[in-house]
């Protein structure tokens, strides 16, 4: 069942470009809601917020692929590469 | 399918839920909150599945620390199994002995229950050793499914394959020892029950000789492989053996039996269970004797050293005339109480003995006449005179109330025997497996959390 494997990695690749343009769609709104005329604070925290978080999930998406590379390395140094992993 | 990189892509791909779900614009806590969980849950899962050759080298490594043998479990395992079975067997042929007897009733009420115990004594050991050796056998595949199940996002089963995987790494490590912790627990608590290697049958015997009448008075030996004395029995006058009472009884499988006639003993190795014959609903061991001639109750000729045959001219209960053709030279040896006399008709010729011997068994003087006679064809006539006669006085070791240590007057005994097995066999396990299964589930906890709520029900509630 390579399909399954696959899958889930045809899923990975859609959920990275789907955050991407989440990402953007989130910076955009946050920024708008910050420079909108509305007199409340909290409102404009929100936007800050969104903002905030917008910029760091898009740090964490891009270091995505690092960060498993480099627990791959450690692996690796430490002891020997994957051995036969079972098969059903 | 390659189980562990399913694993390996799904806790990717939880990362990258969570790294979604971090960037969404809905500002609810509620939903913000899963966000830095998934990718931590993603990273950790990742790691786990990049661990798994040390997962199993630690398992090595523990098992060989405090160690864990497989093979002595195994011992362990088959000793209890034969005790448990031979202890069924002794109940089996006792509740046969006593429904002979008429006893039927005792043997129901009594050893029924005791031995139905047993045999689910026997199917839960078998079962638990079954599982704990599954998981063993299994070890590398289970913890891969674990790895699996532990990636999966949302936390959906990931406290499930925690817990199968630490469940694995602490049974494969901790199940070999279970004998050693038996041990500790039963140590100068209960007895140790011995395998019973002989059985036991209630039969009688009978011993006869060359023209099968009783050779009277005969005692009766058995002895195990490594010559422990076993039983033993004084025959009646009529060379009967009365040994079918609940506490006498015989062993069944093969032993050394050795038949005494005042002080000449012949041994061999029987197996009693193949021999037994019935008789008026009886069980009867018979024995027969064929180079000896019981004249009369303690009197006796026993020819030693014979190779060949006798046959029978004329005999009476005081003298007789026999012809006998042997290929090699034999000791001719009548057998008389002092005070009796007799003389010996050799081809027609009166002969004197080689040798006398005068000894006393059971508590009576015997002289013993031996005659050596050469090969060939030769005609024997005997004649004895004198009928003293006395009962011997022999020691009797019965095989049930003595070997065994078995009265039916005290059912305790069979209580006991099941009971301490139950505290063995029983008790002993379980009480180490729920210590294996709380260590598993704080190693679960450790590894992604337990579920709770299951292991404090399986744990504590069941």
């Amino acid at each position: 069942m390579t399909n399954i494997i696959s899958f889930i990695q045809e899923l990975i690749v859609n959920i990275t470009i789907i955050a991407w343009i989440i990402f953007f769609l989130t910076w955009v709104i946050g920024w708008a809601i910050k420079g909108s005329p509305i007199p409340f604070l909290r409102v404009k925290r929100a936007g800050e917020r969104m903002i905030e978080d917008a910029v760091w999930a898009a740090f964490w998406l891009a270091m995505g692929t690092t960060v498993f590379a480099l627990i791959a390395y450690i692996a690796n140094t430490f002891y020997q590469p994957l051995p036969e992993p079972p098969t059903i | 399918m390659d189980l562990l990189s399913i694993a390996f892509y799904l806790s990717v791909l939880t990362y990258y839920l969570g790294v979604l779900i971090y960037m969404l614009p809905i500002p609810i806590y509620g939903l913000k909150k899963w966000a830095p969980q998934l990718m931590v849950d993603g990273v950790f899962s990742a790691i786990l599945v990049f661990s798994y050759s040390l997962i199993m080298w630690l398992i090595q490594y523990f098992s060989g620390i405090l160690g864990s043998d497989w093979n002595r479990y195994n011992e362990w395992l088959l000793k209890e199994i034969n005790i448990i079975i031979s202890v069924i067997l002794l109940f089996k042929a006792i509740g046969i002995g006593l429904s002979s007897m008429g006893l039927g009733f005792l043997a129901n009420s009594l050893l029924s229950p005791l031995i139905s115990s047993l045999t689910y004594l026997l199917v839960f050991l078998l079962t638990v050793s079954t599982l704990v050796y599954a998981l063993y056998l299994l070890s590398h595949t289970l913890v891969a499914v674990g790895l699996v199940l532990h990636s999966i996002p949302f936390r959906i089963t990931r406290s499930s394959g925690a817990m199968l995987i630490s469940v694995v790494i602490i049974f494969s490590i901790g199940a070999p020892l279970m004998p050693s912790f038996i041990d500790l627990i039963s140590n100068n608590v209960v007895e140790q029950i011995n395998e019973n290697k002989y059985g036991v049958v209630y039969a009688d015997i009978i011993v006869t000789d060359l023209v099968n009448n009783g050779i009277s008075h005969s005692v009766v030996e058995f002895r195990g492989m490594d010559q422990n004395l076993l039983a033993r029995y004084l025959a009646d006058i009529a060379g009967y053996v009365d040994s079918s009472d609940i506490d006498k009884g015989i062993p069944s499988e093969k032993t050394y039996i050795s038949i005494d006639i005042v002080g000449y003993k012949y041994s061999f190795i029987i197996t009693p269970e193949d021999l037994l014959e019935k008789k008026d609903n009886k069980l009867v061991l018979p024995i027969k004797l064929s180079n000896v001639i019981s004249i009369k109750p303690l009197h006796y000729m026993i020819f030693m050293g014979f190779h060949g045959n006798i046959s029978i001219v004329s005999i009476t209960n005081s003298s007789g005339t026999i012809m006998v053709s042997s290929s090699t030279e034999y000791v001719l040896l009548l057998i008389l109480p002092i005070g009796d006399s007799g003389k010996i008709v050799l081809d027609n010729s009166s002969i004197e003995p080689d040798n006398v011997v005068e000894y006393k068994w059971g508590g009576i003087d015997f002289k013993a006449y031996k005659y050596i006679i050469s090969l060939g064809n030769h005609t024997i006539s005997y004649e004895v005179r004198g009928n003293y006669y006395s009962k011997p006085v022999i020691d009797e070791i019965y095989y049930t109330r003595d070997t065994l240590g078995i009265s039916i007057d005290k059912p305790v005994y069979f209580i006991n025997i099941v009971s301490s097995l139950i505290y063995r066999v029983f008790i002993g396990p379980i009480v180490y497996v729920s210590i294996l299964f709380t260590a598993s589930t704080a190693l679960a906890k450790l590894l992604g959390g337990s579920s709770s709520k299951i292991a404090r029900i399986v744990v504590t509630g069941v």
